[in-house]
């Protein structure tokens, strides 16, 4: 058996824990337990729960989904070097299952630490913690794109947004650094004006960053120092809406697809017709957006960014405004399409109770300069349904959730004070 | 037919037609009223203009006085609308033209257009130019003014949106900025057919030889109260038909503002 020291030893090995401060790394070793396994045997398999991770100490472990693939995954075929970790999901906030198996070719001897216990440590270790996990995130997202094949794997990094206004310069996104798996559904939420739209809009490609860099599937959308360019591969629904009133909902919905010579009318047109009635807006393509009310406008306009098949949805406080029934109505038909096609979807709310009911990950924002604060995992199972809005886990979400918000609105509410004084 | 028919029938039964014509006929009957108690008297009464219609409009040159003037408004009218359309969308979509053009256009707004009267009568060869210029002086600046405010309007979501769907340049130009800025400018030209109608009735009494104006003139010249008034509301129906006639253009044009 392996002592502490000889853990520590182990961890200092690994690219990704070996830079942990000291007192981290002390720590990690002392939970760490040793496993031996048989040659051939699974230390887990594909669509298992994911709640450790691990640390080969001797042997060798292999992905046969890994090696099973034709063409090359940015994955390692298999896990040889002392200090090597794999089992990255369970590193990963509210992510539950395993994406691959890993199969022990040898008799191998591994450290397992249970992933939970590690994210609420490093959560406890400020910036280098915080940093480690991002990473560990990063690494994961970029491994379950390619195994997976699924787009939408969203990367900021350290985006920041400086308008210089008359007054001086205005600091609205500092140093945020996010990291959006493929299909992930996240929401931001955060006090009124503390940067949720800046970021967004960076996302969208509408507005320029003064710091940083966003990645979408590995490939920089936008940077410090370039114009950035919107597509239709991230999709914006937008406060208050934006349905072009001068066209019919039929015009709205197919004009994107055949601008950009995706589909033929025909095609378009079915599709827009089939969504459109699978939200319960059958038989309205011939009217103009004027003529239908604000919650079906919401609902025309998810679907309107649906039809571009965009590889993010970027969701801007979409249903402000709404009463509560006919947002109640909306959100479940926003759940309804995510369920049958899973985009990753950015979502941007201060209402918390939303934020938890459709998101899988919840963070909260800072006051300005907006950044990452807190990261809640909602693990509610899907579909989700309105009776889970009263059950006891949706309500402990919500209460960890006010904590860190009311906090936050406090700041801003005496920033304002101060602003105005 | 039958259809027809009863569609004008129901058109009877609202009640926006009767309010209107109650108006109407109130109107006449006070002026009527206004006379008998010997108040105005030196308008004539409605019944002696009515009965003087089918004399005035046999009288030689009423019809052409129509055709003239209507054919100086709208001549004005359509060449202000195709420079200001043509100038509003360069400057509204160019920024450096527009901060060079604005100071010039913003000194020659002010201008009301009949003080261009003296200067048109000695640039211009013929009257008819010179009023054309003039209906034109009258009628581009309310367009381009709503053509370049339509187009700050837009609200910039809609290009926003336009851009994330992919439109290009030419897209964002006849999908978003075109149909965006049409209500703005069929307000234009609302207030620009209204302002061709004032100016082309003062230039024809100032040098015309014919034209509703001049019709007017002339009925005054020769004493005839009864002419002046039918001049008068010739000149009222005109304009009328000719903002009735933007409206129906602009309710076709912009279907989706319709209730």
């Amino acid at each position: 058996m392996l002592n502490t020291q000889e853990k520590s030893d182990i961890l200092k090995q690994s690219s990704f824990l070996g830079a942990m401060p000291e007192r981290m790394l002390m720590a990690v070793a002392a939970t760490a337990t040793e496993k031996q396994f048989e040659r051939g045997h699974f230390i887990f398999a594909k669509n298992d729960a994911a709640d450790n991770f691990y640390l080969l100490v001797d042997g060798k472990v292999g992905h046969p989904e890994v090696q099973a693939a034709q063409t090359a995954l940015s994955v390692v075929l298999d896990v040889a070097a002392p200090g090597q970790l794999f089992g990255f999901a369970a590193l990963v906030p509210g992510m539950p299952t395993r994406i691959i198996s890993a199969r022990c070719e040898r008799a191998t001897t591994v450290l397992a630490i249970e992933g939970r216990w590690f994210q609420a440590l490093a959560a406890r270790h400020g910036k280098v913690g915080q940093d480690l996990l991002l990473d560990l995130t990063r690494a994961y997202a970029g491994h379950e794109r390619s195994v997976m094949n699924r787009d939408g794997w969203l990367s900021i990094r350290n985006a920041g947004k400086v308008y210089e206004t008359t007054g001086g310069s205005l600091v609205a996104v500092d140093n945020c650094s996010i990291e959006i798996r493929p299909g992930e559904f996240c929401a931001i939420v955060g006090p009124s004006g503390c940067g949720k739209s800046t970021l967004l809009n960076a996302i969208a490609g509408f507005d320029s960053l003064t710091d940083g860099i966003i990645y979408l599937d590995g490939e920089w959308i936008n940077r410090r120092g370039a114009k950035p360019k919107p597509g239709p591969d991230r999709m914006v629904v937008f406060q208050n809406g934006a349905l072009f009133p001068w066209a019919t909902i039929r015009e709205n919905l197919i004009r994107g697809p055949l601008v950009q010579q995706r589909m033929s009318e025909a095609e378009a047109l079915r599709r827009a017709s089939e969504m459109l009635a699978r939200v319960g807006l059958a038989g309205i393509e011939n009217l103009y957006p004027g003529s239908i009310s604000s919650g079906m406008c919401r609902r025309v306009e998810i679907i309107r960014a649906l039809l571009n098949n965009p590889r993010v949805m970027l969701l801007d406080e979409p249903f402000r405004g709404l009463d509560a029934l006919t947002k109640t109505v909306t959100q479940n038909a926003l759940l309804e399409l995510y369920d049958l096609t899973p985009k990753t979807v950015l979502f941007i709310t201060h209402d918390l109770e939303e934020a938890i009911y459709l998101a899988d990950r919840v963070l909260v924002m800072t006051t300005r300069p907006g950044r990452i604060k807190q990261t809640i995992a909602v693990e509610l199972p899907r579909p989700r349904t309105t009776k889970m809005l009263t059950s006891p886990e949706f309500l402990r979400l919500k209460e960890e959730a006010i904590d860190a918000v009311h906090e936050e609105a406090v700041k801003a509410f005496a920033a304002g004070e101060r602003e105005l004084a | 037919m039958k259809i027809a028919i009863t569609r004008h029938l129901r058109g009877l039964q609202n009640p926006i037609i009767w309010q209107g014509a109650l108006g109407l006929v109130s109107f006449f009957v006070i002026w009527q009223l206004a006379r008998t108690i010997g108040w105005m008297v030196i308008a004539p009464t409605p019944l002696e203009v009515l009965a003087n219609i089918p004399k005035q409009m046999a009288q030689e040159g009423y019809w052409f006085s129509w055709l003239a003037s209507t054919g100086r408004v709208f001549g004005g009218f359509f060449l202000a609308a195709a420079f200001a359309i043509v100038l509003g969308i360069a400057m509204g979509t160019t920024r450096k033209f527009r901060q060079a053009g604005f100071p010039i256009l913003e000194i020659l707004r002010p201008i009301p257009p009949l003080a261009w009267l003296p200067l048109a009568i000695l640039f211009w060869p013929k009257a008819e130019m010179t009023m054309v210029f003039l209906t034109f002086m009258g009628a581009f600046f309310p367009i381009f003014i709503n053509v370049l405010s339509g187009i700050d309007a837009i609200d910039v979501r809609y290009v926003q949106a336009a851009r994330s769907l992919g439109a290009g340049p030419a897209t964002l130009f006849w999908r978003i900025l075109a149909p965006g800025a049409l209500p703005s400018l069929f307000t234009g030209l609302t207030i620009a057919i209204g302002i061709t109608w004032e100016v082309v009735i003062a230039a024809e009494m100032a040098s015309g030889n014919h034209g509703l104006g001049y019709l007017t003139w002339n009925a005054y010249m020769s004493n005839s109260l009864v002419g002046i008034v039918i001049g008068m509301l010739s000149i009222g129906v005109a304009g009328m038909i000719s903002s009735g006639l933007m409206s129906w253009l602009g309710r076709h044009a912009m279907p989706w503002r319709r209730p």
